[in-house]
């Protein structure tokens, strides 16, 4: 450690002026300027480091607002553009089950009039019903299917990627489960409110599920109109889709019910290239 | 008497926080190191003027030419791909606590010890 002594090698001074350097406290006059030159450089290190700190906190993010982050920027323009077009397609909903209901209403005060047209009209109920277009009601029963508990961790081999998919349930699972279901005599089938009928799609996207080019997600819920202890039955024999999800943890529910209504495709599948063949001409193996 | 400087350092602060001053975000790490440097010239002036062997030319220059050597420094590293960067910390660091050492030494050699120090005087004269 330095002491004042040290200062003995310079020339000597006077007792006075060498009480007056030492203290710390007493300002130097003569020497003022060194004081105005580290008041420039502390100036410039504050603006540096004002600098600095801005860099590190971009103005006005707090922890809240950096979730909130998507509201502003680029992202913002396709959200807008995605909520837009949702609130579309909803108006567009509505205007269809609109119309469909005007529709019921002639179809059903012209069968009620003419005697001909009631055989017509039971064949386009019929009809609309496979299509999905009405809602049906019957005895039937609900599934309701969600991922497994066990990608939480009970396992220790449950936390890698590969494993976790063991865990989920997959568009494979729901297209198992909606095939035994119609091969089990399933009259009308719909997942999460959308009616499966024969142009419906069950997909994979990421984490969640495209049916009808609606994005539905976990837990899965399908409602099937038909026999309702054959429903079950099929469901549950052994070695069929319930079978394989039980032991891995899924959480199944299945419940039969006499009364059930499901509901109808919001929006109907369009015919564009597939056009009518005339029944009477035609045998059924020459068709292909 | 000490109050000027850190007076002078809290208006340079407020100063461009509120003109809102930036720098481009690729260049921002050099200025971490250029701080850095900035300090160490700090602590060392500090402790040049309490033990009497401040030099304002020395001081200021310094202070300016080691902060962009040291950004260079850093600079440099970056495009060759080697860090050298860390070896700028390291030295700086290490110079800025032989630094405050000192100046911790400093005053309490002054403040504590005056006594001490104006007994030290009137025996040697």
């Amino acid at each position: 450690m330095e002491t004042p002594e040290g200062k003995d090698l310079k020339p000597k001074m006077d007792f006075r002026e060498k009480l007056a350097r030492s203290s710390a406290l007493h300002i130097d006059r003569a020497r003022l300027h060194w004081l105005f030159s580290l008041g420039v450089v502390c100036l410039v290190m504050g603006g540096l480091l004002a600098i600095q700190v801005r860099s590190r906190t971009p103005e006005g993010q707090t922890l809240a607002n950096r979730f909130r982050q998507v509201e502003s920027g680029p992202l913002s323009a396709f959200g807008q553009i995605y909520t837009a077009s949702q609130k579309r397609v909803d108006d567009q909903e509505a205007t269809i089950a609109k119309l469909r209901k005007d529709n019921e209403e002639l179809t059903k005060a012209l069968a009620s009039d003419k005697d001909a047209v009631k055989p017509l009209a039971k064949q386009l109920t019929d009809f609309k019903v496979a299509l999905g277009l009405t809602a049906a009601k019957g005895p039937g029963i609900i599934l309701e299917i969600k991922d497994s508990t066990m990608k939480l961790g009970d396992n220790p081999e449950s936390s890698l990627p590969e494993m976790q998919n063991m865990f989920l349930i997959h568009d494979t699972d729901l297209l198992q489960i909606t095939n035994e279901l119609w091969a089990a005599g399933a009259e009308a089938i719909s997942l999460n409110g959308q009616r499966i009928v024969g142009g419906t799609a069950i997909r994979c996207v990421g984490p969640a599920t495209r049916v009808n080019d609606v994005v539905i997600t976990a837990p899965y819920r399908f409602l099937a109109l038909g026999d309702a202890a054959s429903l079950a039955n099929s469901l549950d024999i052994q070695g069929g889709v319930l079978d394989r999800l039980r032991p891995l943890q899924f959480p199944i529910k299945l419940e039969q019910k006499d009364n059930l209504i499901v509901p109808p495709n919001s929006i109907a599948k369009v015919f564009r290239l597939a056009k009518p063949v005339e029944a009477s001409a035609e045998k059924p193996a020459a068709s292909q | 008497m000490f109050l000027l400087p850190i007076v002078a350092l809290i208006i340079g602060f407020l100063l461009v926080y509120r003109l809102n001053l930036d720098v481009p975000a690729n260049y921002a790490d050099y200025l971490s190191i250029a701080i850095l440097a900035g300090l160490d010239s700090i602590a060392g002036g500090i402790r040049a003027r309490l033990e009497d062997n401040f030099d304002e030319y020395v001081f200021t220059t310094g202070f300016f030419v080691n902060m962009i050597l040291a950004a260079l420094l850093a600079y440099l590293g970056d495009r060759m791909g080697v860090n050298i960067y860390l070896a700028v910390i390291v030295a700086l660091g290490v110079r800025i606590f032989q630094n405050l050492g000192r100046i911790r030494g400093q005053l309490t050699a002054r403040l504590l010890h005056r006594r001490f120090v104006e007994n030290a005087r009137q025996e040697q004269l």
